[in-house]
């Protein structure tokens, strides 16, 4: 990492190549208006940051702009050193400018224990490229300045002071955003900081499910969301986490020419797709937990993972199982994941079946230990989504050697072409009752798809992590 | 009651039955509520098409089901012994039944071509975009065919228009004034034909039309303005993109999308191309460009202004750029230029503000610059006889009505380079610019302003325009939506 030092001294150097900075504040100021009498954008949203000790919004860059062509630089600077004076501005630490720096915004990975594929993604790329000089980066409480997160605090999952006590904002260098980001005053920062910076910018892109389902999305959700496609439309590339991802990636972009946007560069990494290793000492409770028996001994486990949201289908994946029931097939139903909006109708009706008598139960708050257990345990996984940016229970399946009844089109069918999954239409209960019932009936099919499974080579988050340095570095 | 122990509801539920029941039944007999629901049910089940489920569920309930319920009701239906069918059915559609306020709502099939949601224009006098392409549309089609439609108020369900809403759709003036009437307590019943969206609804209507597109049977189709909530949600509130994104979950099951120009048509495709990854196709999408037509209102001529006048009309919102515009002209006015500087438009009382302060401090410098808030049309009538030029430099636009409006006018148009307002732009009469850079504005305003010869030719260029209007319009917009 450059580190240009702060203030006004700062400033000189990075935007008056050449010229040192002189020995006085005011002087350094004069070299500023002297040296930038119409400033670009980028030169704009530099000042502002260290001026302000805020990293601006495109409007103030904008607004700031116009009040130097209009009364002049000087009069332009003055105001943004001003609005410092406020005392609820006394707060905010000097900003450092710094060059030649990747920074990978990790701050809701910093802060949370929960790890959803989302963090996987963070977590993965952080560990990879800390060792390269990366420096992780978080947001102060107004979401106003990038601060620097102690490795250490990192490696450590601390959240007591993870940050160190400076700010920092790049010019140029490198900027990755691996998190989807509902904070808007987040967002809105980051959008100015990949427009103007000239940090290479990227957005690792999980799916665009707020836009395109947004019938399967939580309340407000599609807002915000649209708020951090602005920050994507200001960036260089996105980096999808599979091909699905990235047609509707590539959708969205192409929308952007009415606003006379470009857009970024839509490209694929796909994500890792490693074995779970399931430790012998867990078996035991594992088998306890998870199988059921009946009069004939232990029943054929299906394995549901994910939360109970609409978009996972699991309305329809209790549909489908009554069906195959009622046929007279011999087997337990577990979900696995936790409760989501919406999920009532899902828990009423599973009830309704346990009180019919059927081996059907949903957990939650299971250890992962015990997770890569209940796949192997399973005969097969049903994963019937809507939509999907990825669908990590589908190849944690398959990794284990379990083959999986998937949705066939999208993400899912992408990894399924690997081999070791039925493929059903997941709008449509019979299709999925028919991809159920062929692994349940056919014990040829089902032996075919596990050995199928079993031959998939892992994918490693190690090599994930490189690839997407490689594109930021292309 | 001919002497029989039936509630209102009841009767209200046996005549919604008796309505539907052709449709379902080979031969409908005479039977009480409870046989009769009994008979569709069973018939439902037999051929369990969501279209089947969503005409029981409807008729059940008295309004439209959400597409949850439709699937509830086919699941509980597929289950069901033949003794439990009704009740599956009825505790399937319960949330919906339990939101029609009326307990007396009856039924009819609609016997029309095509049934238009006419809904916010029947209830608001508010006339800009939309609206007036609504209206100038609507009011050309054949009643007989074309069945305009509001929503009840408890939003469960279509309605015919009062004859006071009717005025308001198709007899709409600046000074027409409406009593409100009480609403009709039939609902209306969709079954075959095509359901017209020539507006963008509001969120709470949401749910059932995109189980009308999904399981209705009925096609679907769509007038598309554009997709800003999404594309520059950097100008809208999350709100505003929220509920665009709701809108999409219709349009991904709809038939037919008919963009409002090319540009927009284009973003329908775009998102289209994304619904791949979700295996589905989205609607055919075509466009067909707005009628380049000129202010309602005229007025004669009079003495030319003192200055020179430049004119801004639309909405005060970043999105318009105003305060690109005021840029630009105050380099201008920096520069020794002498011209006015008039910008017309509402907007949210922040950005009117930040606006009129901007102006308030441009005018002590003893520049020409006014703001004219609600202007009458006559005062809009005025400026577009009056003004030098228009500039409408946009971010983004579905069509861009000023620049149709000053062209038609005989005034030459300063706007944005890309989007809908270059596609009207190839018809002539305008000069093209970046709208992010405000000195590309100040040139294009200087340039108009100081060379006479230039601007002559774009006047001149704008009398080419095509005559078409909304008649024409109309007529093609039907055969897209409803006839191809």
């Amino acid at each position: 990492m450059t580190d240009l030092g702060t203030g006004t001294r700062a400033l000189v150097r990075a935007l008056l190549p050449g010229t040192s900075p002189a020995a006085s504040e005011k002087a350094r100021v004069a070299q500023l208006i002297a040296g930038l009498p119409r400033p670009t954008a980028g030169e704009s949203w530099l000042l502002l940051s260290v001026l302000t000790r805020r990293l601006p919004l495109a409007s103030e860059v904008q607004a700031f702009r116009r009040r130097a062509a209009r009364e002049g630089v000087g009069v332009a600077i003055a105001a943004s050193v001003r609005s410092r004076r406020s005392p609820a501005r006394w707060r905010d630490l000097p900003v450092h400018v710094v060059t030649d720096t990747v920074l990978l915004d990790v701050h809701d990975s910093a802060f949370t224990r929960l790890v959803t594929g989302v963090q996987r993604v963070s977590r993965s790329l952080a560990d990879s490229w800390m060792p390269r000089g990366a420096v992780l980066v978080g947001w102060n409480a107004s979401r106003t300045q990038l601060l620097p997160i102690r490795p250490l605090a990192w490696t450590e999952r601390s959240r007591r002071s993870p940050f160190e006590r400076r700010a920092i904002v790049p010019w140029g260098g490198w900027f990755t955003l691996p998190e989807v980001v509902t904070d808007v005053g987040r967002t809105t920062r980051i959008a100015a900081l990949a427009e103007f910076s000239g940090a290479r910018s990227m957005l690792i892109g999980d799916d665009a499910i707020p836009l395109t389902t947004a019938e399967t999305t939580g309340p407000k959700m599609p807002g915000v969301f649209s708020k951090y496609l602005v920050a994507a439309s200001r960036m260089n590339v996105v980096a999808c986490i599979s091909e699905a991802a990235a047609t509707e990636y590539s959708g969205w972009k192409s929308m952007l020419a009415s606003a006379g946007l470009e857009g970024p560069e839509i490209r694929t990494v796909m994500l890792a797709e490693t074995a779970p290793v399931a430790d012998p000492a867990w078996k035991s409770r594992a088998e306890e937990k998870f199988l059921s028996r009946d009069a004939d001994g232990v029943l054929p486990l299906v394995l549901c993972v994910g939360s109970h949201e609409p978009r996972k289908n699991h309305e329809a994946v209790l549909h489908a199982a009554e069906l195959l029931w009622r046929e007279g097939h011999r087997f337990s139903l577990v979900f696995i994941g936790g409760n989501a909006w919406n999920s009532e109708a899902f828990r009423t009706r599973l009830a309704e079946l346990r009180d019919g008598g059927r081996a059907v139960v949903a957990l939650r708050g299971i250890d992962d230990a015990l997770l890569w257990w209940a796949y192997r345990l399973a005969a097969f996984t049903v994963f019937p989504s809507i939509n999907e940016g990825f669908g990590l229970p589908v190849a944690e399946s398959l990794q284990s050697g379990t083959p999986a009844v998937a949705s066939r089109f999208g993400s899912l069918a992408e990894i399924a072409a690997g081999g070791g999954c039925v493929l059903v239409d997941p709008h449509d209960d019979h299709s999925i009752a028919h991809g159920m019932r062929s692994l349940l009936a056919d014990e040829t099919l089902l032996a075919t798809l596990a050995a199928q499974a079993r031959a998939r080579p892992p994918r490693e988050w190690g090599e994930y992590a490189d690839h997407v340095w490689n594109l930021l570095m292309e | 009651m001919n002497g029989r122990d039936v509630t209102p509801s009841l009767e209200a539920l046996h005549q919604r039955l008796g309505v539907i029941a052709p449709v379902l039944l080979d031969e409908v007999p005479d039977a009480s509520v409870g046989e009769l629901l009994a008979l569709l049910a069973d018939a439902v089940a037999a051929r369990l098409t969501p279209a089947n489920v969503w005409l029981l569920a409807t008729a059940i309930a008295g309004g439209y089901p959400t597409a949850a319920e439709v699937d509830a009701v086919r699941r509980g239906l597929e289950l069901a012994s033949p003794t439990t069918r009704s009740g599956a059915c009825l505790a399937g559609v319960a949330v919906t039944a339990a939101a029609v306020r009326s307990a007396t709502v009856t039924a009819e099939l609609v016997d029309a071509s095509a049934l238009v949601d006419v809904d916010f224009c029947a209830r608001n006098r508010h006339n800009t975009g939309i609206q007036r392409v609504v209206r100038n549309t609507v009011k050309h089609w054949n009643p007989d065919v074309a069945l305009l439609a509001s929503w009840s108020d408890d939003g469960t369900g279509y309605r015919r228009l009062t004859a006071a809403q009717r005025r308001l759709v198709v007899d709409w003036s600046s000074t027409l004034e409406v009593a409100a009437e009480p609403e009709s307590d039939v609902l209306l019943i969709p079954v075959g034909i095509t359901v017209l969206l020539p507006e963008v609804p509001a969120h709470r209507y949401i749910d059932r039309l995109v189980a009308i597109a999904q399981h209705s049977g009925n096609r679907m189709g769509l007038i598309g303005y554009d997709a800003i909530p999404l594309v520059s949600a950097d100008f809208v509130s999350e709100d505003e993109s929220d509920r665009f994104a709701h809108y999409l979950t219709i349009v991904k099951h709809s038939s037919v999308v008919s963009g409002i120009s090319e540009t927009t048509a284009d973003e329908f495709r775009s998102f289209n191309s994304a619904l791949a990854a979700q295996g589905l196709e989205g609607p055919r999408v075509e466009s067909l460009l707005l009628p380049t037509v000129g202010p309602a209102t005229t007025v004669p001529a009079s003495q030319p202004r003192e200055l020179p006048l430049v004119l801004m009309v639309g909405s005060v919102e970043p999105r318009k750029n105003q305060l690109g515009v005021l840029a630009a002209a105050t380099s201008l006015w920096q520069k020794g230029l002498t011209f006015e500087l008039f910008i017309i438009g509402s907007g949210g009382a922040v950005q009117v503000e930040e606006l009129d302060t901007a102006i308030q401090s441009a005018r002590r410098q003893g520049w020409a610059v006014s703001h004219g808030k609600g202007v009458p049309d006559d005062v809009l009538a005025a400026a577009y006889r009056d003004a030098r030029v228009l500039v409408f430099p946009s971010l983004q636009e579905g069509y861009g009505l000023p620049v149709a409006e000053a062209l038609a006018s005989g005034i030459p148009v300063i706007t944005s380079r890309y989007g809908s307002t270059a596609e009207i732009a190839t018809f002539g009469g305008c000069i093209l610019v970046d709208p992010r850079d405000d000195d590309d504005i100040a040139r294009a305003i200087e340039e108009v302003l100081v060379d006479d010869a230039l601007h002559a030719r774009l006047v001149a260029e704008t009398s080419k325009l095509s005559s078409a209007g909304w008649p024409d319009y109309a007529a093609a917009l039907w055969t897209q939506l409803v006839t191809t």
